[in-house]
């Protein structure tokens, strides 16, 4: 669904994010970890054609696309359609004066798809994502952090994403709440057969739900692998320190 | 940036039979008609006091009453044993020097147009006089205390990293000599390695200045190791008080059980999603019961009080069998 070769993203002749190889298939979840201004937003941003003021170079394939030179309308398909982004807060993307249903509606029609079919495919999404399809009737300030963020997920699944890449997708949530996007990721991963392209600061949220890892910092890959093998062993002392900083509870017997 | 030298000081144990320096007693706060915090009791001690929660659970009102920005509804402040409400004029600057804030973000702390170290000397000016080259000295002392470069003293905040600004944050709280450290959430804006090199200070610092902590989180593993005892609030009460660690082993309040399973741990099992997250509406009942696993007739009907189990308090009627595992992942 994703492949990237030789990725680099410069601005004022310095490397502010690098990606040598990365390849992301169906069905799997691969996270860019790493700490602020290490350059993994951008490397993200940079996999959906989306950064501005700033030289791009390598080759970036998205499901299919080559993003780095195709149109701007080609890309836009992309994103509209099989390449979905989902923010940290979802309530800020959201329109704020129409429901939730309306948006999903609108979204629907400029795909062509309307009326009953829209409104089962709107419902058939929410409930994909654990949410009450009553959500679909209010608006986004009715609706917790969790339940937007949910919404998103289910925007891009009713619109046929085969590729989410989320930036951060849990840290603005509470933990219980954070623990509910997750379920629904792994979900969205395990019977939808999604490919996930995560970015996150936070090692323990990512090995619950990262095949592989991508550790970077300073603009560059410094470990990558398996996420169970990355975080138990890691090989990079950077990788080490990022492992040994989490804070921990005391072991308890679960 | 320099790592402070911070020997691992366990946390002196609280041998005073003195009152502590900052409790609350039953207070209710209030905007408007409706309280958002319900009868709440603590105290702050030499060991570390946690007050863990979500969103909504009340906890940064709680601080904000214990820090004299709002009167309680009924209930007390204590500073030393006295209400606050009572509290003389003298009396009452003591308090506002000897319990300091450190809130989440440091570059709001600080103001923008001051170099660190005039906002960290506008502390020690504002409660004691001093000589200038007595403020000077001190202000490098502080700055050495947080294991900020004395060089750093010229520049402005948005010329440090979040580390360092939290740190300088630290620094000016500590300028005052205060006794006790209201700490909001003071890491979860940081990136993980400079968290855990503040939580290394805060734990140094902790026995060189003699301080008590009163620490708010949502992080369970941050509160783990600061404070020896924890109150877990949900809308407005607490639900759930005691011993740090028996709390985090064994839980006793489906609550407080459900915000650990929910915590994501390296090569961990994916974390627990509880389902509903509403509040049942005030009323009669108990407000868990939405959410809860065990919620029976009586749950529905009569709100918990809290009760002595075990070396803790909890308010749950069925918390026997939330300590026995009756709620399974």
């Amino acid at each position: 669904m994703i492949e990237i070769r030789d990725l680099v993203v410069r601005a004022g002749g310095r490397v502010i994010s690098s990606v040598p190889e990365l390849d992301l298939a169906a069905g799997r979840c691969t996270a860019l970890v790493g700490e602020s201004g290490s350059g993994k937003t951008t490397a993200l941003l940079a996999t959906l054609g989306l950064v501005e003021g700033a030289e791009v170079t390598g080759r970036v394939t998205v499901c299919g696309t080559e993003v780095l030179t195709a149109s701007e309308r080609a890309l836009r398909d992309l994103r509209g359609a099989k390449a979905a982004l989902v923010m940290q807060s979802p309530q800020a993307a959201l329109n704020p004066v129409m429901r939730l249903g309306t948006l999903m509606r609108r979204a629907l029609a400029r795909h062509g798809v309307k009326g009953a079919a829209a409104r089962a495919r709107a419902h058939e999404a929410v409930s994909a994502v654990l949410l009450d399809p009553a959500v679909l009737r209010r608006y986004p300030h009715q609706v917790s952090g969790g339940q937007a963020q949910r919404f998103a997920l289910a925007l891009a699944l009713a619109l046929g994403a085969d590729v989410i890449a989320a930036d951060e997708p849990t840290s603005a949530l509470d933990v219980t709440v954070q623990a509910e996007v997750v379920a629904v990721l792994r979900r969205l991963r395990d019977e939808r057969g999604l490919a996930l392209l995560l970015v996150s600061h936070d090692l323990a949220l990512v090995s619950t739900v990262a095949d592989d890892v991508v550790v970077m910092k300073d603009g560059r890959v410094v470990e990558s692998g398996p996420t169970a093998r990355v975080l138990t062993e890691p090989a990079h002392p950077y990788t080490r320190d990022l492992v040994a900083a989490v804070p921990r509870l005391k072991e308890v017997e679960l | 940036m320099t790592t402070p030298s911070t020997p691992p000081a366990p946390p002196a144990p609280p041998v005073s039979t003195s009152p502590p320096v900052l409790a609350a007693d039953g207070v209710t706060l209030a905007y408007g008609p409706v309280p958002v915090v319900h009868g709440v009791s603590l105290a702050v001690d030499g060991g570390g006091t946690g007050l863990i929660g979500e969103s909504g659970s009340g906890k940064t009102t709680l601080a904000r009453a214990l820090l004299g920005l709002l009167r309680p509804r009924s209930g007390r402040v204590l500073y030393g044993g006295a209400d606050l409400a009572g509290l003389p004029r003298r009396r009452r600057a003591e308090f506002r020097a000897a319990v300091q804030p450190v809130f989440q973000d440091g570059s709001e702390a600080l103001d923008p147009r001051m170099s660190i170290g005039a906002s960290i000397a506008e502390g020690l000016t504002a409660h004691h006089r001093l000589a200038a080259s007595a403020r000077r000295a001190r202000v490098a002392e502080l700055m050495a205390d947080v294991g900020l470069e004395p060089g750093l003293a010229t520049r402005r905040p948005h010329r440090l990293s979040g580390g360092q600004r939290q740190r300088a944050v630290i620094a000016r709280a500590l300028a005052v000599r205060p006794r006790v450290l209201v700490l909001d959430e003071p890491t979860s804006a940081l990136d993980v390695t400079v968290q855990a090199r503040i939580l290394d200070l805060l734990e140094g610092l902790r026995a060189g200045h003699g301080l008590g902590y009163l620490l708010i989180t949502h992080n369970l593993a941050v509160v783990d190791r600061l404070c020896r005892t924890s109150h877990v609030m949900f809308a407005g009460r607490v639900v759930e008080s005691g011993p740090t660690g028996d709390l985090l082993a064994r839980p006793a309040h489906p609550y407080t059980l459900a915000l650990r399973d929910a915590v994501p741990r390296i090569g961990g099992p994916p974390p627990a999603a509880g389902g509903r997250t509403e509040i049942a509406p005030a009323g009669s009942g108990c407000p868990f019961r939405l959410r809860c696993p065990l919620a029976d007739d009586t749950c529905r009907e009569l709100a918990p009080d809290p009760r002595p189990l075990l070396g803790r308090t909890v308010a749950c009627h069925r918390a026997e069998e939330v300590l026995d595992g009756a709620v399974r992942r």
